[in-house]
Formats: structure tokens, C-alpha cells, sequence
């Protein structure tokens, strides 16, 4: 084999699809996660969990400050994580609860509602990359995955050769990756 | 070493442009980002699709008086201390919620700039949040597209200073039951539609810009 050979094009085609795959594989991850959370968003809240009691105590009474003393103790609230209150209305006292959360009492019955609510550890992160919730310089590299995900595609299609190759067996996955979801479409706008 | 990896495959140089490609980008984008403003609008401007466009509303008190507005510097954005969001705000002041809600038709169309307590927050996907009224019960959503901006519920029990334009949406009872029953579900709330017996009217902001901080 001579020193100055140039290597086959599909050489570079397997070189590029290698490296961009070990490039973008814990992305890949982290949107492939995301997206199936975000899909069923209709059935739970992919970002927070919230857990919501309703309990009744005793009848708040006194000015606002008394108010919010007696809700945090007959409510069993931490101090700590209460930040603010609001009178949303005549039935309605609101506590604001770190993270998000409420507490709702109707100071007359005393029936509350509290809220407390959580980030999904890693999902939440998850979804504020998949999601660009992050805006700025993240939208172009998240433009920039998007190519290297095409490019991924596409060398994937070219890699191989003969009978494991485009022209053998992977026309048949090929075709069915294009004509799977072309089904779904055209059920959906004869749906319509 | 770094060189010997770089010629050990192309990929690594073509990643390391990308990534070069990518900040470059992203440092033009922050130049390009105007700054925020202190100008002028104009008194009169035609109501666009585009919310930014809309004309801004005077402040209560000289649209009242019949009297032109008070020559003042409109503050910055980011002489507002807090997250921006969004086109952040330039209009250099408030109108009351209460009063604005009360004179809705004199705003419908108009770009204001609002403020107030947050007092609930979309919780899925932080398209919302509503600002809290001086009076009990007065409130004021502020609305934009879905990924547009994002709040976190983090947010609620801060204090937002708001832009947008004033959009008036009356519903029939239909509409307003599936918009009641929505909120609901948004919030993991039992709704019951045969509570509701009369249609309603959203007032609400087309969101612009907003500014959120911890304290008023």
C-alpha cells in the first residue's frame, strides 16, 4: 500500500458519524428523555411535581400579620420557606411557599389548600435545554445540534456498504422510517 | 497533544469551528440585541400584529388632566433590577391594574406598562403569570406564546414590572367553560362547568417584555 493512498470517502463518512455520535450522545439522551416527558404532557406536568392538600383548621383572625402566624402553625409550614402573603380576595389568603408553592386559606372556614412544588431533578434541566427555555446563545447551538443531528442521519444512511449497506437490507429500514410516520400523516388529514 | 489529537481526525477541527462558529454567533447576537432603550415613540402609532408596535398609553393622571405627558427620560430596563424576560420594559411608568381595568376599552390595543405582585404562575408550560391588583382580588394576566418566554413558578410571590398590549377578549358561556375548565386542569383543580352561569370577558397583556424581582 503506498504512503500518499487517500482513504475512501465512506472512511471519512464513518469518521464523521463516530464523532459527532460521541459528540452529541449525552444530549441525545437528554432531549430523547425530555421529549417522551414533554409528549404525555397532557397526562403530568413534565418539569414540576405538585402535590396539593386541602385540609380545614381553625378560622383565621386578627390583621394579616396574625393572619399568617396562625396559617404557618395550624398549617404545619416551615417559617423559613414562607416568602410572602396576598389577599387575593374575601375568602381567599395566599402564602407564598418557596419554589412556587401556595397556601390557600379561606380565613372564615378555614379550608386550605397547599401547593407544594418541586423541580423534577435532572428532568426539569432536561426540559430547559430541550425546551430552550434558556434563550440567548443556547437557541445557536441548539441550532448547531440540530445540523450535526442531520449530519448523524445522513452519514448513517452512507456508512455501510453491499448487502448490511443502503443498497442491501437498510433500504427496508429506511423505507419503513419514511412511510411509518407518512402514514400517520396522511390518517391525520383524512381525519380532518 | 492538542495538536495531535486535531490532526488525529478532522471531526475535532470541524467541532472546534462549530463550537468557535457558535460563540461568535451568539457575542453577534448580543451586540444586535437593542439595548435597552431609551427612546422616544412616537404619541401615535398604528396597532401592528405585532404587539411591539402598538402605541403606548399615557399615564392615567395626564391622559385625565387632557394635559401632554411629562417630559421624563423613560428608565432603561435595566435600571429595573431583577430577571428580564422577554423585550424587558421601556415605558417609564405604570399604569394601576384597578384603573386599567376599569377603563379597559380607553387601553384595548395599547401597549402599557404594568406592575404588581406575581400571585399565580402557568405551571406547565410558563406562558403566564398574573399580576396582583392594589385591591383584593384585582388582577392582571400577562400572556405570551408558548416558549416565547418562559416563568418559572419560582416566580410566584415576586414582584413583575410588565409590558404589553391590552387585549379585550369577551367569550360566550361555551367558551368561557372550556377556558375555566382549562385553568383548571392547568392547576390540577376539580372543575365544575354547571358553576358557571355567565359568560366572561378576558382583559388581558399580549406580553412584551417583564421584569421580575424579588421585592417591589
Amino acid at each position: 500500500m503506498s504512503a500518499g493512498r487517500r482513504k475512501p470517502w465512506r472512511h471519512w463518512v464513518r469518521v464523521l458519524h463516530r464523532d459527532i455520535g460521541y459528540f452529541l450522545a449525552a444530549l441525545v439522551c437528554a432531549y430523547s428523555i425530555s421529549g417522551v416527558a414533554v409528549n404525555h404532557i397532557d397526562d403530568w406536568n413534565p418539569s414540576y411535581r405538585i402535590e396539593s392538600t386541602r385540609t380545614t383548621i381553625e378560622p383565621l383572625t386578627g390583621d394579616v400579620d396574625a393572619m399568617q402566624a396562625q396559617a404557618i402553625q395550624r398549617l404545619a409550614l416551615d417559617p423559613d420557606t414562607v416568602k410572602g402573603r396576598h389577599i387575593a380576595g374575601v375568602t381567599r389568603f395566599v402564602l407564598f411557599i418557596d419554589g412556587g408553592g401556595e397556601a390557600r386559606v379561606n380565613p372564615a372556614t378555614g379550608e386550605a389548600q397547599v401547593k407544594l412544588v418541586e423541580k423534577r431533578p435532572v428532568l426539569f434541566e432536561f426540559n430547559v435545554l430541550h425546551l430552550n427555555h434558556i434563550k440567548g446563545a443556547w437557541t445557536w447551538f441548539a441550532d448547531a445540534t440540530a445540523i450535526l443531528l442531520l449530519t448523524l442521519a445522513i452519514t448513517g444512511l452512507f456508512m455501510l456498504r453491499g448487502k448490511l449497506g443502503l443498497a442491501g437490507r437498510g433500504k427496508w429500514f429506511a423505507l419503513a422510517g419514511v412511510s411509518t410516520p407518512a402514514a400517520f400523516l396522511v390518517a391525520h388529514y383524512m381525519s380532518q | 497533544m492538542l495538536m495531535q489529537l486535531l490532526n488525529i481526525t478532522p471531526v475535532f477541527r470541524m467541532g472546534t469551528v462549530a463550537i468557535g462558529a457558535t460563540l461568535a454567533l451568539s457575542a453577534c447576537d448580543e451586540a444586535k440585541k437593542p439595548a435597552a432603550a431609551a427612546h422616544h415613540e412616537p404619541a401615535v402609532q398604528k396597532v401592528m400584529a405585532n404587539p411591539e408596535k402598538a402605541p403606548v398609553a399615557n399615564d392615567m393622571k395626564t391622559a385625565k388632566a387632557g394635559a401632554p405627558a411629562a417630559e421624563k427620560a423613560p428608565k432603561k430596563a435595566a435600571e429595573l433590577s431583577g430577571k428580564v424576560y422577554g423585550a424587558g420594559v421601556t415605558a417609564p411608568e405604570s399604569v394601576n391594574i384597578g384603573d386599567l381595568k376599569s377603563r379597559v376599552d380607553e387601553f384595548v390595543g395599547k401597549r402599557v406598562r404594568v406592575e404588581g405582585l406575581v400571585a399565580d404562575v402557568c405551571p406547565m408550560r410558563g406562558c403566564w403569570f398574573n399580576m396582583a391588583g392594589e385591591k383584593p382580588g384585582e388582577s392582571l394576566r400577562f400572556k405570551v406564546r408558548d416558549g416565547v418566554m418562559v416563568f418559572p413558578m419560582s416566580a410566584k410571590g415576586k414582584y413583575a414590572v410588565a409590558e404589553g398590549v391590552v387585549r379585550k377578549i369577551p367569550l360566550n358561556l361555551e367558551q368561557t367553560k372550556r377556558v375555566l375548565a382549562h385553568e383548571a386542569e392547568e392547576k390540577g383543580e376539580q372543575f365544575d362547568p354547571t358553576t358557571v352561569t355567565e359568560a366572561i370577558t378576558l382583559v388581558r397583556l399580549d406580553g412584551v417584555g417583564a421584569v421580575i424581582r424579588d421585592n417591589k
